[in-house]
């Protein structure tokens, strides 16, 4: 092989390989400065108390409030858009392919849902601040942070499942209907299970990325310094606008609780996407 | 796009349809086209709402609203328009796809096709989960971190090219909170996207194609060059159009860390420029009525813009989809 | 990845992946509920006080200018009053005026006086509404100089800095403020507030006031600033400020102690120069202040008092004169009447300034008309 040919290549690879540093660099130096900066301040104290009755010099107060605050406003959003957008699915998977008027329909769906994933979350905030907030005066509340959630989860689970139940073989269903089952016990029974690890994996990686909004939580949760373990009761708190808001502060106490609040919401979302994994592993289908 | 939908494979198979369909199958099929079309009840219900808390200040404003360059909703004759908010919106996105496009490619180039298959893996769900940082942090970090360490590349990025590329000169000799250190803040955070979608497209090329290059006395760096990188342009354009929607729409760190000044300007590296969403955050607090109409007007113009590309980044992916059948 | 598939009929995967993944937030939901606490109790300063009682939760937003002083007031009232929750976020003025006319809070913190359409928008829904000044402070002028610890600055001087005129620090103007003063030849970098901002407000209203020959760009929120870089929200500015050699701001002066920046003094009417953490010099100010039977503080940017910082300015509670219901109508009375008296003992450790008597005595006869439906 000709020299220049070898060089060329040995340089391509080197420069892919730097690529590649490169872009692991910031990533890692992101984690590695808020764990450098949130350590001195993420002591049980703080993951255990409210913000309640903490003055701006106090040193004291934590994100209790704010942790279970977040863990419920996505728990809403689950409930409302996993259901919602794995019927989805379902019907792009199963009904979609069944008639020609059906397939028109699931084209427009899919291109909309598809198109819907680049939805700005703020967008998000902004529509359910005035249909909830504003239009139903039904105030602001951790419920209202769930359904600005479920706006930006919906399209999330609803790509995931699609792809994942497309993956199922054809002839696992033709199976199911030669015995004699019908569509919807055959999607229930068959189609489902096959396509359980990767549903579940999706179903994670979208919680975690809903877990780190504020541009939302700013428009609808609207803030709460003291716990509030009901989410219909009133303005609740979540954990990237505690992050937002301490960080904003002019005394030295808010700022060390913003970055121990950084550390604690990356360590939620990272310990989603992990538990998201292993789930993946636990659920894979048999014959993997 | 009612013609993408892939045409059965032909089949002679018995069971092709269920051979019972009950009552029950009827109330499934019903539940789930319900289902699917509350999603596009949904998209039909932010775009009235935004178009109906919009049209105060677009009635307001009329063609202003494109070309005036100041935002003064609350004055007295009101005066704002999105002039300098799409420029700003448009350059820091612009800046962002510039850096993360081709790292991005390099890198998951790098893990698919360099790598041993276990390493790249791990390193894959490694950036994957980078993915996932939420955005405040990367703001924190951004600003305290990021934007003090691209003064002196900023300055000597004028000092060099400055004199005869005004994009890269800062007349008032400040550098920082610029549009090019937002610019790089998103590439950081788009970047996992880009390199995750650019991944599964590059792991789609089917490995006899690979082998056959290599076969031919390809190097690596040929196969890829000649195997690799055209079957996946689409996918590669598409993942790009995709990190633009998201750099487009990012709104906390880019709040946070941009000099956000109302000025339509074009000079990357001084601090100034503003984007449509950090706006809405900036500005929603103290905003009055017709103030609020005209954050939603603009956030209005956000969603036509990312639905826009989006849309566009789709048909790519779909008819690339098409054509490869 | 996904299965070839010999699945088990009977064991759902899919479903049982689902609700394991619901089943774990939920069980962290609940593991937590059981572990957190809103006693901060211990380790906090909370002054005793001898406050009137009530059982009530009222919800406020508004002035971030306000929300140290207001969250300490909390804090203390909550101490005194275990029934009171009380909540208050600082989100910016004009949206507590917003969520206050449209009924999402209860009251509403605000820098600036409501103008007549705000505050008709604001009757209509809650009938009378009266606005309380119930804290005060003062902007300060901060700046990043190494070697100049007290600069001193005349309104022409300071209003000639943002209008654009004076672009470096050995501008003759600022020496002749500053006699004997060795004036390093660094440019000016001016920040200002890129968002929406009561500061603001005080700020440009003070230039305009005080120096109307040089300062043309007019004042308010927001305004069209004729030079310099904007920053978002005071923690930004202050931020900006310390990274940039040269650089001159405004802001709340607890954002100028937090940060440890220097404070510029400003020349007054009579005659001398003040830093704004001086003892006594917001409240000699506002001594000499109007206020009006609307409440309305005039703050008076050329008081004559030798001692008086001239930027100062007044923040008012926002509240319905007849309360949503009875017990939410006694816990405004009871929190409002506590904060104009001793919670006035609260400022300067925050880095506010206790209201004079004259206005507090106003405020109070005020506050004590709030009633139920």
């Amino acid at each position: 092989m000709p020299a220049r040919r070898r060089t060329r290549d040995l340089l391509a690879r080197a420069s892919l390989l730097a690529a590649l540093i490169l872009a692991l660099v910031p990533l890692v130096a992101v984690l590695a400065y808020v764990l450098r900066r949130g350590l001195p301040g993420l002591s049980p104290d703080f993951l255990t108390h409210s913000m309640k009755g903490v003055g701006a010099l106090d040193t004291n107060g934590g994100a209790y409030h704010a942790i279970l605050g977040t863990l419920e406003q996505v728990g809403i959003a689950m409930v409302l858009a996993v259901p919602l957008g794995l019927a989805v699915a379902i019907y792009l998977t199963e009904i979609g392919p069944t008639s020609p008027a059906h397939r028109r329909l699931a084209a427009w769906i899919r291109f909309f849902v598809d198109v819907m994933t680049g939805l700005p979350s703020i967008v998000a905030g902004l529509f359910i601040f005035a249909f909830w907030v504003l239009a139903l005066h039904q105030g602001f509340s951790g419920l209202a942070a769930g359904l600005a959630l479920a706006v930006l989860m919906l399209p999330v689970v609803v790509r995931t499942c699609e792809e994942m139940l497309v993956l199922v073989p054809r002839d696992l269903r033709e199976a199911a209907w030669a015995t004699g089952a019908p569509r919807w016990r055959t999607v229930i029974w068959v189609v489902l299970p096959a396509a359980g690890s990767g549903i579940t994996t999706g179903l994670m990686l979208a919680v975690a990325r809903v877990a780190g909004e504020t541009a939302p939580l700013l428009l609808t949760a609207f803030g709460y310094d003291a716990i509030r373990t009901s989410p219909v009761a009133g303005p609740q708190a979540g954990l990237p606008m505690f992050v937002y808001d301490q960080s904003g502060s002019a005394f030295a106490p808010a700022i060390e609780r913003a970055w121990a609040g950084a550390l604690t919401l990356i360590g939620l979302v990272v310990g989603l996407t992990v538990l998201a994994r292993l789930l993946a592993r636990r659920f894979r289908p048999l014959g993997d | 796009m009612t013609t993408t939908t892939p045409a059965a494979p032909p089949t002679t198979r018995p069971a092709r349809t269920p051979l019972r369909e009950g009552p029950g199958d009827r109330l499934f099929t019903w539940a789930v086209t319900g289902a699917g079309i509350s999603v596009l009840a949904l998209i039909v219900a932010i775009s009235v709402f935004l178009l109906s808390q919009a049209w105060p200040a677009l009635a307001q404003a009329g063609a202003g609203f494109i070309t005036e360059q100041e935002w003064f909703p609350d004055a007295q004759p009101p005066r704002f328009g999105i002039a300098a908010l799409v420029v700003g919106t448009l350059i820091s996105s612009a800046v962002a796809l510039l850096l993360a496009v081709p790292v991005g490619v390099a890198a998951s180039l790098c893990v698919v096709e360099l790598l041993p298959r276990r390493l790249g893996r791990a390193i894959g769900q490694m950036v994957d989960l980078l993915a996932s940082v939420p955005s405040v942090v990367y703001g924190l970090w951004g600003f305290s971190v990021l934007v003090p360490a691209l003064v002196p590349l900023q300055r000597w990025l004028d000092a060099a090219v400055g004199s005869f590329v005004p994009l890269l000169h800062s007349p008032s000799g400040i550098y920082g909170r610029s549009l090019l250190a937002a610019g790089v803040v998103l590439a950081i955070m788009v970047l996992p996207t880009i390199a995750a979608l650019c991944r599964e497209s590059f792991l789609q090329v089917p490995r006899a194609h690979r082998e056959a290059a290599l076969a031919l006395g390809a190097t690596r760096w040929e196969m890829i060059r000649t195997a690799v990188l055209p079957s996946t342009r689409p996918g590669v354009i598409a993942a790009s159009m995709l990190g633009l929607g998201r750099a487009l729409g990012e709104t906390i760190a880019v709040a946070m860390v941009l000099s956000a000044s109302f000025d339509l300007t074009w000079h990357w590296v001084e601090p100034g420029g503003v984007t449509i969403a950090a706006n809405i955050a900036a500005k929603f607090g103290e905003a009055g009525m017709l103030g609020r109409h005209a954050l939603v007007a603009s956030g209005l113009v956000l969603f036509t813009l990312t639905l826009a590309v989006n849309a566009v980044a789709r048909l790519v992916v779909r008819r690339s989809v098409v054509a490869g059948r | 990845m996904i299965g070839h598939g010999r699945t088990r009929p009977g064991s759902n995967r899919a479903l049982s992946g689902w609700a394991s993944t619901v089943t774990v937030i939920l069980l962290m939901g609940v593991m937590l509920a059981g572990c957190g606490s809103d006693d901060n109790s211990g380790s906090t300063t909370a002054k005793a006080t001898n406050a009137t009682c009530a059982t009530a939760s009222v919800n406020g937003s508004g002035s971030t200018f306000a929300q140290n002083i207001v969250k300490e007031w909390i804090k203390n009232y909550g101490a005194a009053c275990s029934g009171a929750s009380i909540n208050y976020q600082g989100t910016g003025s004009s949206d507590g005026i917003a969520k206050f006319t449209n009924a999402t809070v209860e009251f509403a913190g605000t820098d600036v006086a409501l103008t007549a359409a705000e505050q008709q928008a604001a009757q209509a829904k809650h009938g009378p509404v009266l606005q309380i000044p119930w804290t005060a402070g003062a902007v300060a002028v901060i700046y990043n100089l190494p070697g100049v610890p007290a600069l001193r600055l005349r309104p022409a001087t300071l209003a000639g800095i943002y209008a654009g005129g004076i672009t470096s620090w050995n501008d003759a103007a600022i020496a002749a403020d500053n006699p004997g003063v060795n004036l390093p030849s660094t440019g000016i970098q001016v920040v200002h507030r890129s968002d929406g901002s009561g500061t603001t407000a005080v700020f440009t209203s003070y230039l305009a006031a005080v120096a109307p020959q040089v300062w043309k760009a007019g004042s308010g929120k927001e305004i069209s600033w004729p030079t310099g870089q904007g920053a978002q929200k005071s923690d930004k500015l202050t931020e900006t400020v310390k990274s940039t050699p040269g650089a001159i701001g405004y802001a709340e002066l607890s954002y100028a102690v937090g940060s440890g920046l220097t404070t510029a003094r400003l020349g007054n009417a009579g005659g001398a120069f003040v830093a704004p953490d001086a003892p006594g010099a917001v409240s000699a100010a506002l001594a000499q202040s109007t206020i009006g039977a609307d409440l309305q503080v005039n703050v008076n940017y050329q008081a004559s008092d030798a001692a008086a910082y001239p930027l100062s300015s007044v923040s008012y509670v926002l509240v319905p004169v007849r309360g949503p219901d009875a017990n939410k109508a006694a816990l405004l009375r009871a929190f409002i009447t506590y904060a104009l008296g001793q919670g006035q003992d609260s400022a300067s450790a925050l880095a506010y300034a206790a209201l004079p008597p004259q206005i507090s005595h106003q405020a109070l006869t005020a506050a004590a008309t709030l009633t139920g439906p």
